[in-house]
């Protein structure tokens, strides 16, 4: 059979081509099997993780009329409700004890009265500091506050005037207090809610017999909290749409008698953005990845057009059809697609293993997913389409005359005498400055509706600035060669010494040629640095979001706005390993209505031991901030979200309302607003003031600080372990380093788990490049045996063609990555301001992965130095085979 | 020719000098002796035709006599040269058979190439290469490219160019088997002016009766075997 004689002939003869196009394939396969099967994975990953770090699922408070049974019964039943417990809130107007010999009194709380099951069942919700983990159990604040102690009594005051006495039997914790005394029902921008300073957990038989004889209106309220059952999909977006579908069932069906607070859908709601951004990286960094693989093999099944054209005439001429030619050329690709993607599917398989925690990529999973399916089928047709094109096209040309080598003086293509690559770099800049006009909004998630979506304009900004790119180093390459003789022939004279002005002339009457290299050169190199830039600046970034986040490479924090220890600063100065601290005050402040965190720092010390970025202030630089802040002791930084709302401008006076020391009372305080700050290391991301703490110690008549920033001389870690020997650990004080906060951020919810990627995006794009250079330098040599075996035949030596072959490489790699290297920082400029929404803070400039840039410079240059000493090495041998046809 | 230079050639040793060689080619059940053993010396001023059928091995043992392939087994040796390596393009020119111009470079450039690669200054080298083509009638062609040009034309810029180094022996493989006879004259009549002005040696293969005739000494090859019947 003339098919299976054929194969096997290519097998034998053509081993180098069929291997490295298998190889093409199988790099294309691979990557795209596990990057998509990464991104499945890590999007279900984030499900389950909002999903698991919920407290409560649902919240569901009921009218004031419905009875807690009543309101249970129904909610039980609901499908997807695995528990579901009722939870009194009971108000306190005040909690007082006679502790210590002084009376101590608070203001308003609430008490709190839980089934006995609750705590396993909900068990984040509280943390047993001291005492027993159930009957009376004050939190750890009221208790400071109080001065109180297991078996103090305390009286708290009911609504309608009356008191109890209840004596103290365990100290707890409330880490979710936030989402545990959230207003249920009012969108949170409306009613901002700080929790509760004093809060008192009772038993439920207890909490009943206490507040059945209040009577006055709006006493307490019921609540009922669920877990729910493992229902939800697995993809972010599905699970956040079911689980707001599931609670609207449940109102609908309790007829205005409920309303669900919804805390696992707000988790999913920022899951779900999160894995749209994933989506988004996927496309910035993976696709190119895998264009590039395609391409690279399209090069390779292209190439040796001489020899392919020689077979197929000889195919011809023994009587094969034309369409029987071009059926081989497709079985032969149908066959390199098959080895080709199965190896491609047991790389991923492997890289899978390498690159990602096995909790994201299971063997099995991999296998059966639809991403290893639909990488399977590509990696056939990229097999098929790069083998059987060219023999089809050769099929249709091969009367006309021999297939010449991309010489002489070729017609400008059109592209060029369109200059559609500077169209393409002016469409790519009109759409990035559009995209920065509107805040680089690249996730558009329109209020009150349930599905956002990416706004795919944006990725034209970065395609098209690649093209536009590619095709002006094509066109100025091509201008070099043609034009720029006079400067080439000085380059080269050294080298080419009196063949300099033959070298300069065969290197423009081949610009075609070597201008293509250059191109595929650059275009791999510029995927390269854009994606390694990228990804550093992301890893720096996620650091510097963990410093804001920490406040500084170790953070001492009180409990609420309770003060740390006045002794605590020298103490922890004493530890070996602290190079400096800065104290802080925080407390809250009313704005309007609204309850905000106020921040208290010396502006002339806290950059000792904190590292501002720029990007956190809006105008102006963090020196220039902070100096503001010192001008006046009534400064105020007032963040971008407040001054939005409030519709406060810097220079004008506004007046907050803070809580003094003498009476527990707010009273207005005035200060003098001289600037915007977006973000502040220990301050939530949304609304805040930053003061200075002089000032907010005078007025309130509190000096005490909540929070320590500590610089480090050495790694954090073990510096935070000694400071928190020095912390009683029922003072509900947190010592945390920014490794600790980093691998939250990194592991956590708010942030994609890049590293994985990462790894195989970079090790991708160091196979390319080395391959790239390798390829175009061999391949462009191989076009060329017959030119090499001429010069033989006439008497040129190895080191004449070693001149040749010299300048072309060096003309190649050296504009190729040069050309490579701006676009690909460029490329990666544009990601990070397009993609702003996944840095936050975003990053001041970007960070230059020094190491990875060298090895792959290093491995580039290597392997086109390779090529060239390969294909030198061949031509020193007489070519017989080329010799034969002359 | 004065009789007497051929005849006190003949004392000096030879340019090539072949004993027992032979050249097989292909791989496999591919594998045949495409040259058979053969004998042979080429003495300076030496005027040799080479004719045999298409497929006799008449390239191929030009190869071997022009060092551009190695002898499968016997000896081929340039006793007045050197080494192979040093033979093209100071001692021994080629003109091919088939399409033999660098590419991409122009007429006059390739022209000019042997003598670039002996070394001479870019300058001399194009004027030289200028003359020859004067030479040749091929003036008009210097700044074309090579797939400017018509195969013939192509031919007789490689005769021009295997020339160039003043060689010591012309090896020409049907140098002009594209040609119509006229031109073919002509481009042999100017091959023989200048050899003859250089005392260069010549081997020719041709198909063409008229066109060995020409020559002294007549070699014929029939399916790789080498016979020599001189004048
Ligand atoms: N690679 C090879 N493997 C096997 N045989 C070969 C190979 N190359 C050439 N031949 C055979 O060697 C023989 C001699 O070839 P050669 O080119 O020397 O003939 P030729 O006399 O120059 O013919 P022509 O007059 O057509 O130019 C031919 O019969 C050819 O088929
Ligand atoms: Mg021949």
């Amino acid at each position: 059979m003339l098919e299976a004689r054929w194969l096997s002939g290519l097998v034998r003869r053509r081993r180098g081509r069929l291997v490295s196009i298998t190889v093409g394939v199988a790099l294309t396969v691979g990557f795209l099997a596990a990057l998509g099967s990464f991104f499945s994975a890590a999007s279900s990953n984030m499900t389950h993780q909002a999903i698991r770090s919920a407290p409560v699922d649902w919240q569901v408070q009921l009218a004031p009329g419905l009875s807690a049974s009543a309101g249970l019964n129904v909610v039980a039943s609901e499908p997807g409700v695995a528990k579901a417990l009722a939870v009194n809130y009971g108000n306190v107007s005040s909690f007082s004890c006679n502790c210590g010999g002084t009376l101590q009194t608070t203001g308003a709380g609430k008490a709190l009265g839980i089934p006995t099951s609750y705590a396993t069942v909900f068990p984040k919700e509280f943390r047993y500091l001291i005492g027993a983990h159930r009957g009376v159990l004050l939190a750890q604040q009221t208790t400071s506050n109080l001065h109180a102690a297991v078996g103090s009594r305390i009286q708290i005051g009911l609504p309608g005037g009356s008191h109890v006495e209840l004596r103290v039997d365990g100290i707890i914790d409330l880490p979710a207090a936030n989402s545990l005394f959230q207003a249920v029902g009012q969108p949170s921008a409306l009613a901002p809610q700080a929790p509760p300073d004093n809060v008192v957990v009772l038993p439920a038989s207890l909490w009943y017999s206490i507040y059945q004889h209040v009577n006055a209106a709006n006493a307490s309220i019921t609540q009922i909290h669920v877990r729910l059952a493992n229902v939800l999909p697995s993809d972010p977006s599905a699970a956040f749409s079911d689980a707001l579908a599931r609670a609207h069932h449940l109102e609908a069906r309790m007829t205005g008698q409920a309303l669900v607070g919804n805390n696992v859908a707000a988790l999913l709601d920022a899951a779900r953005n999160d894995a749209l951004y994933a989506n988004l990286l996927f496309l910035f960094l993976g696709v190119p990845g895998v264009v590039l693989a395609i391409l690279l093999t399209g090069v390779l099944g292209a190439s040796g057009g001489d020899r392919r054209r020689k077979e197929q005439a000889l195919l011809r001429l023994r009587g094969a059809s034309a369409r029987r030619v071009v059926g081989l050329g497709a079985l032969e690709g149908l066959t390199v697609g098959v080895v080709g993607s199965i190896l491609g599917v047991v790389l991923a398989l492997g890289v899978g293993k390498l690159s990602f925690r096995a909790a994201h990529l299971k063997a099995t999973g991999l296998l059966t997913s639809g991403w290893t399916v639909s990488a399977f089928v590509t990696g056939l047709l990229v097999a098929v389409i790069c083998l059987a094109l060219p023999v089809l096209r050769d099929s249709r040309t091969l009367t006309i005359a021999e297939g010449r080598v991309a010489l002489g003086a070729p017609r400008r293509p059109l592209w060029a005498r369109l200059y559609l690559d500077f169209v393409a770099l002016g469409l790519a800049a009109i759409v990035f400055i559009r995209s920065a006009s509107n805040g680089y909004q690249v996730v558009v998630a329109p209020e009150g509706v349930a599905t956002s979506a990416v706004d795919t304009t944006v990725f034209l900004a970065p395609l098209l600035l690649w093209i536009g790119a590619a095709l002006l180093s094509w066109r100025m390459a091509s201008a070099v060669l043609s034009r720029g003789g006079g400067v080439l022939g000085a380059l080269l004279r050294p080298a080419a010494g009196p063949l300099t002005s033959v070298a300069v002339a065969s290197m423009r009457r081949q610009r075609t040629l070597l201008s293509r290299g250059l191109v595929i050169l650059m275009i791999t190199s510029s995927f390269a640095v854009s994606t390694a830039v990228f990804n550093a600046t992301y890893s720096a970034q996620s650091r510097v979001d963990a410093g804001l986040t920490n406040g500084a490479d170790v953070a001492v924090t009180a409990p609420g706005t309770t003060g740390l220890p006045s002794n605590l600063a020298n103490v922890v100065q004493a530890v070996p390993g602290v190079a400096s601290l800065s104290p802080m005050i925080h407390r809250y402040a009313y704005v309007g209505a609204d309850l905000q965190d106020l921040y208290g720092i010396n502006p002339r010390t806290i950059r000792n031991s904190v590292h501002m970025v720029d990007s956190v202030f809006t105008g102006i630089t963090a020196p220039q901030a902070l100096k503001a802040l010192a001008s006046r002791p009534d400064a105020i930084l007032v963040s971008q979200e407040t001054a939005t709302t409030y519709l406060l401008t810097p220079g004008t006076m506004i007046r907050l309302r803070l809580q003094f020391a003498a009476d527990h009372r707010y009273h207005t305080v005035p200060f003098h607003f001289v600037g915007i700050v977006r973000e502040f290391p220990t301050a939530p991301h949304d609304s805040f003031f930053i003061a200075n703490s002089r000032y907010v110690a005078r007025v309130t008549g509190d000096a005490s600080s909540q929070i320590l920033l500590i610089h480090t001389n050495g790694p954090p870690p073990p510096v935070a372990a000694a400071i928190s020997t020095k912390v009683s650990p029922l003072s509900g004080i947190t010592v945390r380093s920014i490794d600790q906060q980093l691998s939250a951020t990194l592991t956590g919810l708010s942030a994609i788990d890049l590293s994985g990627l990462t790894r195989l995006e970079l090790t991708l794009a160091f196979l390319l490049a080395a391959a790239a250079a390798g390829i175009v330098l061999a391949l462009g040599l191989v076009e060329r045996r017959r030119t090499f075996a001429i010069a033989v035949a006439i008497g040129a030596k190895s080191r004449h063609l070693a001149s040749f072959v010299w300048s072309e490489a060096v003309f190649i790699l050296s504009g190729g990555i040069l050309l490579g290297t701006v676009t690909g920082w460029l490329l990666a400029e544009v990601l990070t301001k397009l993609l702003t929404g996944v840095f936050d803070p975003p990053p001041d400039h970007l960070s230059v992965p020094v190491g990875y840039l060298t090895a792959l410079l290093s491995v580039t240059l290597v392997s086109g130095v390779v090529a060239v000493v390969t294909s030198l090495r061949a031509t020193r041998e007489p070519q017989m085979d080329v010799l034969r046809d002359l | 020719m004065p009789d007497h230079t051929a005849n006190q050639s003949r004392h000096d040793a030879p340019l090539v000098r072949g004993r027992d060689a032979s050249k097989d080619l292909g791989v496999g059940a591919a594998l045949r002796t495409v040259v058979e053993p053969a004998n042979f010396d080429i003495f300076p001023g030496e005027r040799i035709s080479l004719t045999g059928q298409s497929g006799s091995g008449k390239s191929t043992l030009l190869h071997l006599i022009s060092g551009l392939s190695t002898p499968t087994s016997g000896v081929v040796e340039w006793p007045q040269f050197g080494s192979i390596d040093a033979l093209r393009p100071t001692f021994i020119g080629i003109a091919f058979q088939g399409p033999s111009l660098l590419a991409p470079l122009s007429v006059v450039e390739n022209v000019a190439l042997p003598l670039l690669l002996l070394g001479e200054s870019e300058r001399h080298a194009r004027s030289a290469a200028l003359v020859m083509l004067d030479r040749f009638e091929l003036s008009e062609l210097s700044d074309k490219l090579p797939e400017e040009i018509s195969g013939g034309q192509s031919q007789r810029v490689g005769v021009a160019r295997s020339l160039m180094g003043e060689p010591r022996l012309l090896v020409a493989d049907e140098p002009t088997g594209q040609c119509d006879q006229v031109t073919a004259f002509r481009v042999l009549d100017i091959m023989d002016e200048l050899t003859k002005e250089r005392g260069c040696a010549l081997i020719i293969a041709a198909h063409d009766p008229k066109i060995a005739s020409r020559m002294d000494v007549h070699w014929t090859i029939e399916a790789g075997r080498l016979a020599r019947n001189s004048a």
